[in-house]
């Protein structure tokens, strides 16, 4: 008896109301803009030639499986003991200068991990400071005593000291948002000091533990900058010699294949160690935890918290200081680094603004219309966030080469390769600026006769524009940063502050690469600066 | 002006396991007020939005003034169907003055006829002067009135208020439902209010109807839903209500509270339940009484006293604050029900009569 004609099925599966056409089409811009490169990458790497695939099998892809999974684990692990302890110490104890190093210790994020590897290099590397030093104290033998910065070691130093800060930000918050009763009840049960922190605590901080950890993990999988500059193969750095060296777009889909695998198992492996339980504060009424005093360890506690920060903030920005200026004196390098710095800033704005406009219609079906095809679309524009920038570039390639040539070489690919890896990001700002709006307020806008898209225009975008700044600048930092992607995809001659850096650290100048260095280090550290201080998001 | 019909309307939400609305047929007759009344997850809400177009009907039509707007095909927007909606929560433009609020539904008309608008519907629910006020700037009560003006200077043909009310503290409250009654009929508009409150539904309806789990159980004016509900739902869930058992005898029902004279259509000898309003039952000082005042409670110009029947069931009985008795003192209840509501404890039929 109930009548469902044909059109209303449309309309389920939006949550029992239809969006207008006009919204559809909009946000199936992302959807396809995303998902036809990566399934054709996948694509042309599961269907070569079986021959090829043995040929890898056996030749370069156990190594390379290897070191990937040796790399990231190694650096998780180290990362997580440093993130966690020193989130311990700063919202648990009573450690000096606990309020300020709630942000600080989360600065190094807006060092990017290849300006870091350029750093140690430059300090510890062949020809380096510290070997020119020894060589002029002790004489030409001096030199090439010092123990190899390259390769698997010097890979995990850098890349753990530049994204602890995930698993610090993150397992700090939980700490701050876990109830004082929680602790205070295992310790009426007799549960004290360690014992209570591995049994209560430490459980406890899992999912924040876990979600960091696959923040850093994923960070490694695509690092580029660090890898190849440290000289350690990985799948990335992999990928790209075939696609530049040895011009081998298809042995760089298989080996692009092998990574999502290996991405997609680790993104797996973190909702499996998420666990099902389910972490709930029993009551509404939330007491600061109490403080331990650390006693005669205090200075301890100290003297590690600073080495972590001279490590990885004050030596790296003093030397970029240092060497940027005198950088600046050298011939030449004031218009090129000028050159690329336009550069930098017109794609990455265009990316910011392109990505803010194509993230908007996708946001708002996915908190307006629930339903199955809004809640894909959206999961399908969040992908860029796990794939490395070598993959994007290489899917683009494959696309553009074989369906619009005449693009190719230009900045569009750039463009979209940009708002692929980064549109989650404004993605998640301005869907939680649409969540923060009434429903109500949209429909009485309809109600007095404006229709979806004015409605739009007039009362949603007024109300959502600061959180769709905020997305703006995060992707603008991102792309601004972005270097694998940007090395390969560039038209000719094309320069952006990473390339410029990373042509003359591969050239092994140096110093010439720092000023393009300190630029990228304070544009990032002021807007991390302003979040981790200024919002809810961050410390508070 | 415009009717409302929906006809055999039903809606289920995504992951809803029982209809919001259930084979839905309601007319609201040109220019008529009809309040809503149930309890939350009874469906009004449901019925407003499929009118003002914010949800489609899964079955059946919604018309407006004849014409179709939702179902067999057709599905006319919001903004094409000239329906203005008052939300709970108001819903007013944050980012816009008193004054762009209101001229937002005025587009396209000239700006003499927009200034005309604005200062009339100003002028109607009495803010004018505050134009240029941001909605934070004002109380909730004058923010309920600009969403009021704010929906009405388009001159729709309907106006739909949700809880219009509930947002407001209890003086206010009772002063904004004589105010919106008189706005309603000063504005001649086809109104549907939704409310579970039923001193909004008794002081603004010109009918009320009833509803419960998505199902309309009754529709009518005030008075008859009050004294001659049609389902022991309406007869509980509006006004103050207690059941007592009886059995049907020849001219009336005996119950507990003694010999009900009525003219019941139920046979001799069924089990039926009494409603008995606090209004019903008058109590006497009896040390032989049939019953025993347990609690007592001050109103003002009235007690409302609960009572045990010597059967074990309860009722209350309202008095004059200076008709006064103690707790724990035994009284002899005597009824005087001008309508007498028989409701058949096998079928659940309802019989109201007169005595």
């Amino acid at each position: 008896m109930v009548e469902r004609p044909k059109k209303l099925r449309w309309s389920y599966l939006w949550g029992g109301r239809t969006p207008s056409p006009a919204m559809v089409a909009a946000a199936s811009v992302a959807g396809v803009l995303i998902a036809i490169p990566l399934l054709y990458i996948l694509y042309r790497g599961a269907f070569n030639d079986p021959a090829q695939w043995a040929k890898l099998w056996n030749g370069r892809l156990p190594g390379l499986l290897g070191n990937t999974i040796a790399l990231t684990f190694s650096v998780v692990v180290v990362a997580a003991v440093v993130g966690v302890s020193l989130a311990w110490l700063v919202e648990r104890t009573d450690v000096a200068g606990r309020k300020s190093l709630r942000w600080i210790l989360a600065m190094p994020l807006a060092v990017p991990s290849y300006v870091g590897a350029l750093v140690y290099i430059t300090i510890f590397g062949p020809r380096g400071l510290v070997d020119d030093q020894l060589v002029s104290w002790f004489g030409s033998g001096a030199s090439g005593v010092l123990p190899e910065v390259f390769g698997f070691w010097g890979a995990g130093f850098i890349l753990t000291l530049f994204t602890f800060p995930y698993i610090f930000l993150l397992t700090s918050a939980a700490l701050r948002s876990m109830n004082a009763s929680t602790e205070e009840a295992a310790r009426s049960l007799g549960q004290t000091g360690f014992r209570m922190l591995r049994k209560v605590t430490l459980p406890l901080l899992r999912p924040a533990i876990a979600a960091g950890s696959l923040l850093v993990a994923l960070h490694i999988l695509a690092d580029f900058g660090v890898v190849s500059m440290m000289r350690f193969d990985t799948f990335t750095s992999a990928i790209y010699t075939e696609l530049t060296a040895r011009f081998s777009r298809e042995r760089a889909a298989m080996l692009s294949l092998a990574l999502v695998i290996l991405t997609l198992s680790i993104l797996y492996a973190e909702s499996r160690m998420r666990g099902r339980a389910k972490y709930y504060q029993t009551t509404g009424t939330w007491r600061r935890p109490s403080i331990r005093s650390l006693g005669k360890w205090k200075w301890a506690a100290n003297i590690y918290i600073s080495v972590i920060l001279f490590l990885s903030l004050f030596l790296p920005l003093a030397l970029l200081a240092v060497w940027g200026f005198q950088g600046l004196g050298e011939a030449g390098v004031g218009a090129t680094l000028t050159a690329g710095a336009i550069n930098s800033f017109v794609v990455s704005a265009g990316a910011a603004t392109l990505a803010v406009i194509i993230a908007a219609p996708v946001a708002f079906l996915a908190i307006r219309y629930v339903g199955p095809i809004s809640s894909n679309l959206y999961r399908l524009t969040q992908t860029g966030y796990s794939l490395p920038g070598v993959i994007v570039a290489l899917s683009i390639i494959f696309i553009f080469i074989n369906f619009i040539p005449s693009l190719y070489g230009t900045i569009v690919v750039l463009f979209v390769a940009y708002v692929i890896l980064f549109i989650p990001e404004s993605l998640q700002s301005t869907s939680s600026a649409i969540s923060q709006i009434s429903p109500n307020l949209e429909e009485a806008s309809r109600s007095l006769g404006r229709g979806t898209f004015r409605t739009f225009k007039d009362v949603t975008l007024p109300l959502i524009l600061p959180g769709v700044a905020a997305g703006w600048v995060l992707v603008f930092l991102s792309a601004l940063k972005e270097l694998p992607a940007t090395l390969i995809l560039r038209p000719i001659g094309f320069d952006t502050l990473p390339v410029h850096l990373w042509t003359e650290a591969s050239e092994g100048f140096y110093t010439l690469a720092a000023p393009a260095g300190l630029l990228l280090v304070v544009v990032s550290a002021i807007p991390l600066y302003l979040l981790l201080t200024r919002t809810r998001a961050g410390i508070s | 002006m415009a009717q409302i019909e929906l006809k055999n309307a039903s809606k289920t939400y995504k992951g809803g396991e029982h209809p919001a609305l259930h084979s839905l047929d309601l007319t609201v007759d040109s220019e008529e007020v009809l309040v809503i009344l149930g309890p939350s997850g009874c469906g009004k809400t449901t019925t407003l939005r499929l009118i003002a177009g914010f949800e489609q009907p899964d079955a059946g039509t919604v018309s407006i003034g004849g014409n179709i707007v939702a179902g067999k095909g057709k599905f006319v927007p919001p903004e094409k169907r000239g329906v203005g909606t008052v939300f709970q929560d108001y819903a007013l433009f944050p980012h816009l003055t008193i004054e762009q609020n209101i001229r937002f539904g005025l587009q396209g008309l000239n700006e003499a006829v927009q200034r005309e608008r604005i200062a009339y519907v100003m002028n109607l629910v009495g803010m004018s002067g505050r134009e240029k006020r941001y909605p934070h700037e004002i109380s909730g009560g004058q923010q309920q009135r600009v969403a009021v003006a704010r929906s009405l200077a388009p001159k729709p043909d309907i106006l739909l208020l949700d809880e219009p009310l509930s947002n407001l503290d209890a003086d206010l409250r009772i002063h904004m439902r004589g105010e919106l009654s008189s706005i309603l009929r000063e504005a001649g508009t086809t109104s549907v209010m939704v409310t579970h409150d039923q001193e909004d539904a008794f002081s603004i309806a010109d009918r009320i109807a009833v509803f419960d789990h998505g199902v309309l159980e009754q529709i009518g004016t005030a008075e008859d839903i009050y004294h001659s509900p049609q389902s022991r739902f309406v007869a509980d869930f509006v006004g103050d209500a207690d059941f007592v058992s009886g059995v049907v005898a020849p001219d009336g029902v005996q119950t507990s509270l003694g010999f009900v004279k009525v003219e019941t259509k139920f046979a001799q000898g069924s089990q039926v339940e009494i409603l008995i309003r606090p209004d019903d039952a008058m109590l006497y000082e009896d040390g032989s009484g049939n019953a025993v005042i347990l609690e007592r409670h001050f109103r003002g110009t009235e007690n409302t006293f609960k009572v045990r029947l010597d059967s074990g069931e309860l009722i209350h009985s309202t008095h004059p604050s200076h008709e006064d008795f103690k707790v724990d003192s035994r009284v002899r209840v005597e009824t005087d029900m001008p309508h007498v509501v028989v409701i058949s404890k096998d079928s659940g039929e309802v019989d109201c009569c007169e005595q």
